[in-house]
């Protein structure tokens, strides 16, 4: 007779009423051990039973004996706790609670022993083709070629960017282009240029004959002061050259035409300071530059706030080198940047490529 | 995990993986190729896999493999339970080992996965949920009832010898 939640009542008054064998005892307490929230209803039943009998021998205790702590293994559950024990689930108490259940029970040894060879051991199964599971890094060797020509192109178009004659010109982008057409009714003059979108249209005409024109070399530009002056000539194109070079004497002065004698102050779009005016009869007395070279150094001046010299900047080629390494990294997951050091002046004097793995630094020429 | 460490996972677990499917489907090819197709989803899974956690990928990868083959070639018979009376047995068997592999061959195929992973790879109880999705005390169960079948197994083969 198993005892279980369905019965354990029956179990409790006919412990109590001493009707148990010694074996339903030991079940009983075992029973008890497993489902300790049961207890207290146990200590109930005593208690209802002392009550019950008024009359009461009060020496019962030293007539009994102590009760030895029974095992909670039993024939029925033997198994599970052989099966636990091969498992490892067993606590250091349910093992010593095994060990005597075997001792007593030697018949369940053998038991024991087929749960212990139902355990399996390592084979010597191996797989032998290992190496077809293995991966390398391999790069198709149309990425290698290609990123070894990329990677050569980078390097050497960064260094002619980096170092290059001062051939390519800073373009400046924060004004807006559009065309300008200066005219002088009065005077029959009117002068058009588009010197940012269309730099090489520019061109001073007389309106009354408006197939004389003069292309863009014809302008040229002078800084006074805070000022950008626009100037028209009507010259050869050497001899304007020969200005801009500093080649020019008194005795090869360029002329400016006659027609234009007076255009009108205008305004750029984004630079209110330039004005635009007649160069009347020589050269003489400002420093000329090519129109292009001379809005340039003005632009740049103003955006920086500095004086600085009409030269090439680097900050064009600074802009392409960076479109250039961020074009490689994009391609070829790499993360090197280019770091330019800057000067009080706003002049970059040093450059670094950094990288995870590697960080080369180099001056840059002072120009 | 990088190509090393993957490479290293061939090295450390190929064999245990082969080993776990060869002795559940007793087919050398379709062993192979799980191991095969099982590294093969590592590796394509290897930028999230993190090392530590290669082994126990590998056997839930393998594992689902295995069971969805042997479901669908029913190699296996009733997938739940074994016949437990099918304790049927050659009497040519050369040692206990022999028997004994004879025994787990009977077992329905999620019995004898969790088992094998329990002896061969000493995985626990939860480590054998994670791997095969079962529940803990599913596991457990599986576990307790290999253990009877194959001790009742063993038992009337030593009763015969």
């Amino acid at each position: 007779m198993d005892i279980n939640k369905l019965n354990y009542e029956l179990y409790f008054v006919d412990y109590h009423e001493e009707s148990l064998s010694t074996e339903q005892v030991a079940e009983l307490m075992a029973f008890l051990e497993q489902h300790a929230d049961l207890k207290a209803e146990f200590e109930d039943y005593s208690e209802l039973e002392s009550i019950a009998h008024d009359i009461e021998f009060k020496e019962k205790d030293a007539l009994k004996k102590i009760v030895v702590p029974t095992l909670s293994i039993n024939e029925s559950n033997a198994e599970q706790y052989l099966i636990a024990n091969i498992e490892g689930d067993l606590s250091s108490n349910e093992q010593k609670e095994l060990n005597s259940f075997l001792s007593a029970n030697p018949i369940y040894k053998s038991d024991q022993n087929l749960f212990k060879k139902s355990k399996l051991t390592g084979a010597s199964i191996v797989f032998n083709n290992k190496r077809s599971l293995k991966k390398s890094v391999v790069i198709p060797l149309w990425i290698k070629r290609t990123s070894q020509i990329a990677a050569a192109a980078a390097i050497v178009l960064f260094a002619v960017v980096i170092f290059s004659p001062d051939n390519i010109s800073y373009t400046p982008r924060l004004v807006t282009a559009e065309a300008k057409t200066i005219s002088d009714p009065a005077k029959g003059v009117q002068l058009e240029y588009d010197l940012f979108e269309k730099p090489n249209i520019a061109a001073a005409h007389n309106i009354a004959s408006p197939k004389k024109t003069l292309p863009i070399e014809n302008l040229l530009a002078a800084e006074n002061d805070s000022e950008l002056i626009i100037q028209a000539v009507n010259s050869p194109k050497e001899k304007i050259e020969a200005l801009l070079a500093n080649k020019s004497d008194d005795n090869d002065k360029i002329e400016a035409p006659k027609e234009i004698t007076t255009l009108e102050e205008e305004v750029l779009a984004d630079v209110s300071s330039i004005t635009v005016e007649h160069f009347k009869t020589g050269v003489a007395d400002r420093d000329h530059v090519s129109i292009k070279q001379g809005m340039t150094a003005f632009l740049k001046k103003r955006l920086l706030k500095k004086d600085v010299d009409i030269i090439k900047s680097h900050i064009l080629n600074l802009e392409l080198a960076h479109t250039l390494i961020q074009s490689v990294n994009k391609v070829f997951g790499t993360s090197v940047n280019l770091e330019p050091t800057y000067n009080d002046e706003g002049d970059m004097i040093a450059y670094a490529l950094e990288s995870n793995t590697f960080e080369l630094q180099r001056n840059t020429k002072n120009k | 995990m990088t190509v090393s460490e993957y490479n290293q996972c061939v090295d450390l677990y190929a064999d245990n993986v082969y080993r776990f499917v060869l002795k559940n489907i007793k087919d050398v090819d379709k062993a192979k190729d799980i191991v095969q197709d099982t590294y093969e989803k590592m590796w394509l899974k290897r930028l999230s896999v993190q090392a530590e956690k290669a082994k126990s990928y590998m056997f839930t990868a393998a594992y689902r493999t295995l069971i969805d083959l042997v479901r669908r070639e029913k190699k296996q018979g009733n997938m739940d339970e074994a016949n437990y009376n099918d304790l049927s047995h050659s009497s040519q068997y050369s040692d206990l080992n022999e028997v004994l592999h004879n025994a787990i061959d009977k077992l329905p195929a999620d019995q004898k996965a969790v088992t094998m992973l329990r002896d061969y790879e000493g995985y626990s109880y939860k480590e054998i949920e994670e791997i095969t999705g079962l529940k803990e005390a599913q596991v457990k169960v599986y576990i307790y009832r290999a253990r009877k079948f194959l001790k009742n197994y063993l038992g009337s083969v030593e009763a015969v010898i």
